[in-house]
């Protein structure tokens, strides 16, 4: 249906932005993208009496460079899909924009939007988990680095504050030689996902030094198998890969506990979850193969 | 209330618009423009994709008050005086379009795809389409349509 009534407020900074959100309290959203946020006040499930329009005070930048990729909190799904120069290490990072809803919804969400409304099921925040990336939380007086992981706290929760907005995340690469792969199930072309996984490997000697394996659309946020990656740690990069279904499959029960209360769980963290952790690790040790071999 | 100054298939507009209101009223109530539909108004069946400065975008899910300095193209704008562009003889054509409603809000995405890319590959055509909706199920038409233009542009170019 249509929104309830609002007034559309056009900052000059994200400073007075901020001051904005401190004046007019709960009534106010930030507006970004707008993909997740006008569908909500579509539905009527959200009206907030005041918009604050981010998109044109010059948070739209990504700058790449082989190490690290610090992207505009601004920066459209689709400036990231389209990036020409994106480093090996960072792959997930297209991975997880290919299958971001779709290209007009891309052309307009917002990185920092995805981030700041913390959906369980989304890529960004499951991948900045990943990359132990750093999120930049600006307010009127100043800016603080919030760690990813200290960052998505539950269902649509961030860390936060009322009068913060996301100006910036920085995703670094781990180590000299990595891979990474996003891989996800979902009902349709487009749709969230049911669940997905994001696998970051680093070698060093062929043998895989540090890796991250997170699984997301299976609780309150995005989460690390710890046990998994343990299983990882130490093996020869051109040997078969190890098969991690089964101690995925256990250490996802393990995070959800006895939950059960409707047909995802069951199918989701029992069967869909283990097996995108084992693709995702599939895949990025065959890129971490193809890395090593570039670089011999 | 606020002014809003775009630039709707190439002609200047000047107008008052409620906050309130999206890209998609905006164009159809304030415009005239009633080429662009709507279907869901919540941004998942694409009916009412439009092309903002050249990318698609679904103006139900947008502001008007947001586009101004923009360029705006609606199904209006595809045709130059009344001879039809290649995307929208290819529909035709190719039978694309059924009862029509998520013709429009095709025509723009596959507009954008194949101002975008010169591949004929039929998955990436697809994965590009995937966010409009048509429940006639007529999507074989719309894919042969639009691999019929890129195919036909990269004759053009390589005749040239």
């Amino acid at each position: 249906m249509k929104f309830s009534r609002f007034k559309v407020f056009f900052p000059d900074s994200v400073q007075e932005a901020s001051e904005l959100l401190r004046e007019i309290g709960d009534d106010a959203k930030i507006l970004a993208g707008g993909q997740s946020l006008l569908p909500m006040m579509a539905f009527r499930l959200v009206k907030p009496k005041a918009l604050i329009d981010i998109t044109n005070l010059g948070l739209v930048g990504v700058h790449v460079s082989p190490d690290q990729i610090d992207i505009g909190g601004c920066a459209t799904h689709r400036q990231i899909e389209t990036l020409q120069n994106l480093p090996v290490a960072f792959e997930a990072l297209r991975d997880g924009m290919q299958v971001l809803g779709h290209v007009s919804i891309r052309n307009r969400g917002t990185v920092g939007g995805s981030l700041a409304h913390s959906d369980p099921s989304a890529e960004w925040p499951a991948l900045a988990l990943a990359f132990d990336a750093e999120i930049m939380a600006t307010n009127k007086e100043s800016s603080r680095t919030v760690e990813a992981k200290e960052f998505s706290l539950g269902w649509f929760t961030s860390s936060l504050e009322p009068d913060e907005i996301v100006t910036s995340v920085l995703f670094r690469k781990p180590g000299e030689l990595t891979a990474s792969s996003l891989v996800e199930v979902s009902r349709r072309s487009g749709d969230f996902a049911l669940c997905g996984a994001i696998c970051v490997l680093s070698s060093q000697n062929r043998s895989i030094t540090q890796t991250k394996i997170v699984v997301f659309g299976v609780a309150e946020t995005a989460v690390r198998l710890p046990v998994v990656e343990q299983m990882v740690i130490g093996n020869a990069i051109f040997d078969d890969p190890v098969n991690v279904s089964r101690v995925a499959r256990e250490s996802i029960l393990e995070i959800i506990g006895n939950r059960s209360n409707d047909e995802k769980s069951g199918f989701v963290s029992q069967i869909a979850a283990p097996d995108v952790v084992n693709n995702a690790l599939r895949k990025t040790i065959i890129r971490l193969q193809v890395e090593a071999k570039r670089k011999l | 209330m606020k002014f809003v100054s775009v630039e709707v298939n190439g002609i200047h507009q000047e107008l008052e618009v409620d906050d309130w209101i999206t890209l998609a009223d905006f164009l159809r109530n304030n415009l005239g423009l009633t080429g662009t539909k709507l279907g869901c108004e919540y941004g998942s069946c694409g009916a009412c994709s439009v092309l903002v400065d050249g990318g698609s975008v679904r103006s139900c899910l947008e502001l008007a008050v947001r586009c101004e300095g923009k360029s705006i193209t609606t199904v209006e704008g595809l045709d130059s005086e009344g001879v039809l562009s290649p995307i929208q003889v290819a529909f035709s054509k190719n039978h694309g379009l059924q009862c029509g409603y998520c013709t429009a809000g095709f025509l723009m995405t596959a507009q954008e795809y194949v101002q975008q890319n010169s591949s004929d590959d039929e998955k990436k055509i697809r994965e590009h389409l995937s966010g409009n909706l048509c429940r006639c199920t007529g999507y074989q038409g719309i894919v042969d349509a639009v691999i019929e233009v890129v195919v036909n542009k990269r004759k053009e170019i390589n005749n040239a």
